[in-house]
């Protein structure tokens, strides 16, 4: 395995996404972090925990939830690479995000039993407004909640697509992986994910300047 | 972030604008990571890696976190102790056994010679009334009254008979 084949992540970040956060995990911080390095498993949190931590918040709206499922979803790597050391080189962003994606389903299953806890930090603010008598503010944050109450009314694969590309970062042959769907089928997703949000975007910037 | 594939909506503009919204929300998601998130993780990810290498089935009996040596110490604990109790039932068995490394041939020569000896005992020849009693010949005549009397009538003798056999 040539040292470009081997690392099983990317230099080169995507334009539009944060600097520095393009980093390289190669093989050997995998299988040190196999073994029970403290320093490998730094690594590899630094590089993915926030990714995952995003998916799943954007999920659960509760960022202590979202906290403790980032913390079992890298848990319940460390047992399998502990386990069976890690055998799916090159694919190991596919494998965390897989797991990610199906601890996140188990979740998502017991909520739907349970009450949807709201994400503390619109209640915060909500609650800012209500006391302060703060006018409201179309532009910055307000866009990511017309963002969010949009993506909240795509088709639960469309918006998998929609998180697993911009939450999460990946690339469309990596999501394919994780989907295990045929990389056509993922960009058309995709494609139709955005056209579905552009005309919400539009009612929604509408029905806020009236 | 690792994405190296381009956006295919390049061509729509308006397309292109809601991607860049999703990559600045998605951007501000992971902004929202508590602080030392990463750091708790990897120590608690640390752990499992090490618990799950060592042996899953001890990870589950809740020996996981148990270093080399402490289950070194007790696996020889537990061999030790099995040996030891072994040890002592075994000295039990002997203990309560009546002749120990003692075969059935000799024990069957040690009771013919036990036999012999009570024989030349009854057989004494003091009382010239009494018959030598053989296993073919059973039925010997009743002695205990003549035993008796001779036992009363001479002190010194049966004291020193008593001293001899017994």
């Amino acid at each position: 395995m040539s040292a470009q084949a081997a690392r099983i992540a990317m230099t080169a970040p995507d334009p539009g996404v944060a600097p520095g956060m393009g980093e390289v995990v190669d093989v050997d911080v995998v299988q040190r972090a196999a073994e029970g390095d403290e320093a490998a498993w730094r690594t590899l949190t630094e590089a993915y925990a926030g990714r995952v931590f995003a998916m799943v918040h954007a999920r659960c709206h509760n960022p202590e939830l979202a906290e403790e499922i980032t913390q079992s979803v890298f848990c319940t790597l460390a047992s399998r690479l502990g386990q069976a050391g890690y055998t799916e080189r090159g694919k190991f962003e596919a494998w965390l995000f897989r797991i990610t994606m199906n601890r996140l389903r188990d979740e998502m299953r017991r909520q739907r039993r349970q009450a949807n806890p709201t994400d503390p930090g619109v209640l915060t603010l909500m609650d800012r407004r209500a006391t302060d008598g703060e006018p409201p503010d179309d532009s910055g944050l307000h866009l990511r909640e017309r963002l969010g109450q949009a993506l909240d009314q795509l088709s639960e694969a469309d918006r998998t697509v929609i998180e697993l590309r911009h939450n999460a970062g990946l690339e469309f042959k990596q999501i394919a992986q994780i989907l295990k769907q045929p990389i056509g089928t993922v960009l058309a997703r995709h494609h139709r994910a955005l056209r579905k949000l552009r005309p919400l975007l539009t009612d929604m910037q509408e029905g806020a300047n009236s | 972030m690792n994405r190296n594939d381009s956006t295919p909506h390049t061509h729509d503009p308006e397309l292109a604008r809601i991607e860049a919204m999703l990559d600045a929300r998605g951007a501000e998601m992971r902004d929202r990571a508590p602080d030392g998130l990463g750091a708790r993780v990897a120590i608690e990810a640390a752990h499992a890696a090490r618990a799950s290498r060592r042996s899953p089935v001890l990870a589950r009996i809740g020996f996981g976190g148990a270093s080399a040596w402490r289950l070194a110490a007790a696996i020889a604990l537990l061999i030790g102790s099995a040996v030891a109790i072994g040890m002592l039932i075994g000295r039990g068995s002997s203990l309560n056994t009546l002749t120990p490394g003692v075969s059935d041939a000799e024990l069957a020569s040690l009771d013919a010679e036990v036999e012999s000896m009570w024989l030349a005992v009854a057989t004494d020849p003091l009382d010239n009334e009494f018959t030598p009693g053989t296993p073919d010949r059973p039925g010997l005549p009743d002695t205990s009254e003549d035993l008796y009397a001779l036992f009363w009538s001479d002190a010194e003798w049966t004291a020193s008979f008593l001293e001899d056999v017994l």
